[in-house]
């Protein structure tokens, strides 16, 4: 209790930025899973970029100032590179799909859905990376001694 | 960590994400461009003359940007004054008299018409008729010269729309109309009360010389109607009901209460009412016919940008009359034999998969098609069942009718519904205006002097003199139509003959009052045979007696047939109005006893005709069985669950109510069957590929071949030096060519072929606009003038140019709104011609094709492909092939027989691949229409399958008809598919296609040159494939800008946009980084002086 009382705005944030990139897994998973892309092969990649990166987000948030500012920034910096990674293989996957859109009539539910879905999980991934930048800003870790 | 530290780690991070997005879209962006120039008005390229030679075989007919525009405004006027088809005009009504008469104007459309389409390729841009109308294009402007338009009837329609959104919705050009003025399934015709607007406040007498009355549906790419309820029903995003529109004939296309009541209030304001028909779909009429009130009826089509001035000109007569139709006006077309099979689950006609949901989104999978009608579609329906009522040809009686299939047809209420008993089938209910009808201002006569047959009978030659007999100068239309004898072979084989069928046509010149032409008619006899599937498998040509008659139309040609043969009025004969037939004094029939040239009566000849003049190969069977299959009674046999369904019956005439078509429901894909795994799209694996060549030259990627595109300048196609050519590019570049097709034609480094533009447009380019007009690669000096001048989309709508029957205009079309858009605009591909054949009226896009006739669609098509073609235009007819519908077009699987489709679609695409159609006034000295050996040079496939295949993997329609019959050796391209499962890609390469049209990178494991490097059979195709599609470009103008010209870059705001925010954001990415560093270091550096201090 003490310990999450003592925790800056930063690391509240950058637990945030984990959550945020956990909803937008869940969703590519099941945009990528169900409907218009059901049956076709899934691109793990973005997955295990997330997966890495929300590891890489629970070592900041846990370590605190006890990490190496250096070894964070790295950190930070790979992290956004992978989950911006992640919206541009999203994006990638569902150009196919998404150019439906453009020629009257052509588009199904089932493809005006998945390009829906498809824009809310890029959403997601785009919060939880403003999320963890407005950590780096803050810096995370205990708050400092009144 | 000190602030300044964070902050500058924050920036970094930041600008981090900002410059991998901003490359990404830059990515997307230079992927894109092309579209995105012809959405947002950008120029990311351009053609820039680098030769001193001048080695150009094609050139723009005009001098200038001013000429282009003032000449295609011309043009497009004159072809709409040809298209308008007369079908009432009581009293002479027509024209109107005086030099400014007063009228008033009722109905939604008469304030905002529909110039084109809403939606696809003949779409008028809404930029290029703004009710401001600046440019004096528009209905307002035109109708406001030619009249004294009633002023507060035009008020209340603007302060009806003043608050509606103008343009219409959709990629690409946007139509002129107000957004909440059109609708599949509403008319939205205001009343009175709507307009809020009373009778007194109107003052109709003092505008009440005529009432002119516009009524009209809809149209466009992606839409359609449906008959019913469902289809006259409003829903909103939540699917509850908020409108149902009631129609005389309970069908969409029939007439609305609304437009009932305006009606009325025409009468109310005068006595002379005139209806306009601005429709592409056929209308349900009949109400406006027999109202006694109604004084003329003229459809007017789509007129395009400028055709309401030739609108105006024909009412007041300034113009007169010479189109026809060119589809049956049906009194209730949903009784027609094909709409018993029409549509998409979603209209609840169950004719979609069943288990359609256990198959993945991306295997395209939704409902199918059973045009059981057989060749019974349009007019060969309607006058073959009133031929055969009266001759009482058949085992039963034609009359006869089941309940649903006829028209309960009621004068007293003025309803034609379907009826709901069985009772009797009566032409006179069933038909309102027969294919081919049309009147004049004036009256002319027809004699068939002559018809002469060749010895061999694959040719004929038939002599007909037109005389104007009426008052005014005037065109006339010969329409030729023949009958072959329906005999008990074709009774026992299941061969199915029209009782009439047209057979060729010409229109006249102008002829003044009393003026005679001569007019002479080239027939291919070829196209009187027909398809037998199930025993000679080839065409026939039968044994007896052949009639040769004209007509005004298709039922007039008929009757004269019928009279010829013996039969009067009092065996039934009626003309389209009811009345009783009366036979001309004119020759209007001719016969040809096939035994004088040796076939005898009884026999078959399944010779003359089973040999492809185009190529010597043998035409056979090629989608009865097998994979290519269509006909889905092979199906039944291999892969279909047929719900209780062994067979489909086809429309047979020997047993009209008997074999009428019912709707076959409920079919589902039997799993691990071999039309499941086509379904699949996927059905061809490696292993079971062989080389059609075992000596093929799989050489791919040679560097060391010494040979370029522009060294292909008129080699012939067989040239060993093709070979050579395609030898020399890698497969990289030849998989990068096929997957970048969306109004793209992709460059080939390896051999020095520059990229090109190309667009879509049955009606001309939309996309450009006439300040990048240039001559040459030379923008014309004044095209900065005219950059508010919206592309070359300006003329009527497709169906308008076949409503004029005449060849030589579809040649003139070709030439300027097809060929012109590739020489000012540069765009060596033009999409176009629209060429699918009219199944049914309620097909949305029926208005970017031509008609329900095979010649009629065929030769008009044909004369545009010549016209095209002769300015280096590379066309891609479209959609081959059988794109029948909208409703789930995407996968949508067609069924016909083969007798049907060679018939009707193939017959009709043949003719332009084949180069027929010639006008035999083209023969004329000094004429400048040039038909080409070769046919079309380009074709796009369909959306649809053909039978159980994507439409471009169908082996027995795209090689052996279309390559092996046709002799077609030209550039494939898939519609908008992309190098998706939906277009079966390597199975599509094995048969022929040359390039994918689509957005998207390539999604499929096998698109990858080193796994297809290793298939020598895909080598093989994809060698095949790049020679088609290079000979093709190498006929077109891209030739002439390979050798002439160089593309730039420029620079669009869009382009400088993502440029700068990639420089930007490394620059502070980096200074950001430096920063962190410096700062971070400093940190260290006080931290450990604290400590030491």
């Amino acid at each position: 209790m003490n310990w999450i009382k003592k925790q800056n705005a930063g690391t509240w944030i950058m637990l945030g930025s984990v959550v945020l990139a956990l909803v937008a897994l869940i969703i590519y998973i099941v945009n990528s899973t169900t409907g218009e892309l059901a049956g076709s092969e899934m691109d793990m990649i973005p997955i295990w970029l997330t997966i890495v990166s929300m590891a890489l987000l629970l070592i900041l948030f846990g370590a605190g100032k006890k990490l190496n500012h250096w070894i964070a920034t790295i950190v930070m910096f790979a992290i956004v590179v992978m989950l911006t990674m992640c919206i541009v293989l999203l994006s990638f996957g569902r150009e196919a799909v998404a150019t439906n859109l453009f020629i009257p009539g052509m588009a199904t539910p089932g493809q005006i859905s998945c390009v829906t879905v498809a824009i809310v999980c890029a959403a997601f991934y785009v919060l939880s990376i403003i999320a963890l930048i407005i950590a780096s800003f803050i810096g995370n870790g205990e708050k400092k001694a009144a | 960590m000190n602030i300044k530290t964070r902050v500058f780690r924050g920036i970094a991070l930041f600008f981090a994400f900002v410059l991998i997005v901003s490359i990404t879209v830059g990515i997307f962006l230079e992927s894109y461009r092309q579209p995105l120039d012809e959405n947002i008005g950008t120029t990311s390229s351009q053609v820039v003359v680098d030769s001193e030679d001048g080695e150009w075989t094609y050139g723009t007919q005009y001098t200038s940007t001013k000429d282009a525009v003032e000449s295609m405004k011309e043009f497009a006027i004159r072809e709409a004054a040809e298209s308008f088809v007369l079908l009432k005009n009581e009293n002479n009504s027509l024209p109107l008299s005086g030099e400014k008469p007063k009228v008033t104007l009722f109905g939604i459309r008469s304030y905002v018409p529909y110039y084109g389409s809403t939606t696809g390729g003949s779409i008028p841009d809404r930029n290029a008729i703004e009710h401001a109308d600046q440019l004096g294009a528009g209905l307002q402007n035109a109708f406001e010269q030619a009249f004294n338009v009633n002023p507060q009837m035009l008020k209340a329609y603007e302060d009806y729309t003043s608050t509606m959104t103008w343009g219409s919705q959709g990629y690409g050009a946007t139509a002129p109309i107000y957004r909440e003025t059109y609708s599949w399934y509403d008319p939205t015709e205001p009343t009175l009360e709507e307009l809020d607007v009373t009778r007194q406040e109107l003052n109709y007498g003092e505008y009440s010389d005529a009432a002119i009355v516009i009524i009209g549906r809809v149209s466009g790419e992606g839409g359609g109607f449906y008959p019913g309820e469902v289809g006259r029903t409003t829903t909103d995003e939540d699917g509850n009901v908020t409108n149902v529109v009631n129609t005389d004939t309970d069908n969409i296309l029939g007439l609305s209460d609304e437009e009932k009541a305006i009606i009325e209030e025409a009468k109310a304001c005068s006595d002379n009412v005139i209806v306009l028909v601005n429709s592409s779909s056929q209308m349900e009429i009949e109400g406006l016919k027999q109202d006694e009130d109604i004084d003329a009826i003229m459809w007017i089509g789509y007129p395009g940008v400028y055709g309401f001035e030739a609108v105006a000109s024909a009412l007041k007569g300034e113009v007169n009359p010479s189109g026809h139709l060119g589809d049956t006006y049906a009194v209730n077309s949903a009784l027609s034999p094909a709409m018993q099979n029409y549509g998409g689950d979603e209209a609840g006609t169950q004719i979609a998969w069943a288990n359609a949901s256990s198959y993945g989104q991306g295997d395209n999978v939704n409902s199918y098609l059973v045009n059981a009608e057989g060749i019974y579609t349009g007019y060969r329906y309607y006058e073959t069942r009133y031929a055969d009522a009266i001759t009482g040809a058949g085992q039963s009686d034609a009359s006869v009718a089941s309940a649903g299939t006829y028209v309960d047809y009621n004068l007293e209420n003025m309803t034609f519904k379907p009826a709901t008993t069985d009772g009797t089938w009566n032409y006179n209910h069933e038909v309102s205006y027969s294919f081919g009808y049309g009147l004049s201002y004036s009256t002319f006569t027809q004699q068939l002097t002559n018809v002469t047959v060749s010895e061999d009978y694959k040719t004929a030659t038939a002599t007909v003199v037109v005389t104007n007999t009426g008052d005014v100068a005037g065109m006339d239309v010969v329409q030729l139509y023949a009958q072959a004898p329906y005999t008990q072979y074709d009774i026992e084989n299941g061969v199915e003959k029209s009782a009439i069928q047209l057979i060729d046509y010409e229109k006249t010149d102008t002829l003044e009052p009393g003026a005679s032409e001569t007019v002479t008619l080239n027939i291919d006899m070829s196209n009187l045979a027909s398809y037998d599937y199930t025993n000679a498998k080839t065409y026939i040509l039968e044994g007896g007696t052949y009639y040769f008659a004209v007509g005004n139309s298709a039922h007039d040609a008929l009757n004269n047939i019928l009279a010829r043969q013996g039969y009067t009025a009092d065996d039934g004969l009626v003309n389209e109005d009811g009345t009783a037939y009366e036979a001309s004094e004119m020759t209007t029939v001719a016969e040809w006893n096939s035994a004088d040239n040796g076939l005898a009566e009884g026999t078959q000849d399944s010779q003359t005709f089973s040999v492809s003049d185009a190529t010597g190969a043998e035409i056979t069977n090629q989608i009865t069985e097998g994979d290519s299959a269509m006909d889905a009674n092979y199906w039944l046999d291999n892969g279909i669950n047929g719900n209780g369904t062994e067979q489909v019956t086809y429309l047979s005439r020997n047993d009209w109510d008997g074999t009428f078509p019912v709707t076959y429901g409920g079919w589902s894909i039997t799993a691990g069957s071999r039309f499941d795994e086509i379904m699949r799209n996927d059905f061809i694996s490696f292993d079971d590929m062989e080389l059609k060549d075992e000596d093929a030259d799989l050489t791919v990627g040679d560097t060391s071949i010494d040979i370029e595109f522009n060294d292909m300048k008129g080699v012939a196609f067989d040239d060993e030096r093709w070979n050579q050519l395609v030898s020399k590019i890698p497969v990289e570049e030849m998989l990068d060519f096929m997957a970048n097709a969306f109004h793209n034609i992709q460059g080939i480094p390896s051999i020095g072929f520059n990229g090109y533009g190309a667009d879509d447009g049955p009606g001309g380019s939309d996309s450009h606009n006439m300040g990048e007009a240039s001559n040459r690669g030379e923008l014309f000096e004044d095209a900065a003038d005219y950059e508010d001048v919206v592309g070359t989309r300006i003329s009527p709508a497709q169906i308008n140019l076949a409503y004029t029957w005449n060849k030589n205009l579809a040649y003139e079309n070709g030439e300027i709104i097809l060929g012109e858009s590739t020489l000012l605009y540069n765009l060596p591909i033009m999409i176009g011609p629209g060429m699918n054949i009219h199944r049914t009226p309620y097909n949305g896009r029926n208005v970017e094709y031509f008609s329900e006739d095979p010649i009629l669609s065929g030769y008009t098509g044909s004369n545009i492909v010549q016209g095209a073609q002769s300015k280096g235009c590379l066309v891609n007819i479209k959609h081959a092939a059988f794109n029948s519908q909208e409703a789930n077009r995407s996968g949508v699987n067609e069924f016909l027989n083969e007798q049907a489709a060679r018939e009707l679609e193939l017959r009709n695409l043949q003719q332009a691949f084949t180069a027929k159609g010639r006008s035999s006034k083209s023969d004329v000295e000094g004429q400048t229409y040039k038909f080409a050996a070769d046919g079309a040079l380009g074709v796009m496939t369909a959306y649809n399958r053909v039978g159980a295949t994507a439409s471009s993997a169908n082996e027995g329609v795209m090689v052996n008809i279309l390559r092996g019959e046709w002799g077609f050796i030209g550039y494939s391209v898939t519609d908008f598919t992309g190098v998706t499962m939906k277009a079966a890609p390597k199975e599509s390469i094995l048969f022929g296609t040359t390039a994918f049209c689509g957005m998207g990178s390539p999604s499929i494991d096998y698109w990858d040159a080193e796994i297809l490097s290793d298939e020598p059979a895909m080598i093989e195709a994809l060698k095949q494939d790049m020679h088609y599609a290079l000979y093709a470009l190498a006929q077109s103008y891209a030739m002439d800008l390979n050798i002439n010209t160089r593309t730039i870059s420029l620079v669009t705001w869009w382009r400088a946009a993502y440029i700068s925010l990639i420089t930007v954001s490394a620059v502070i990415v980096t200074v950001s980084a430096l920063l962190y560093v410096g700062f971070s270091i400093r940190d260290t550096r006080k931290l450990k002086e604290k400590e030491v201090q």
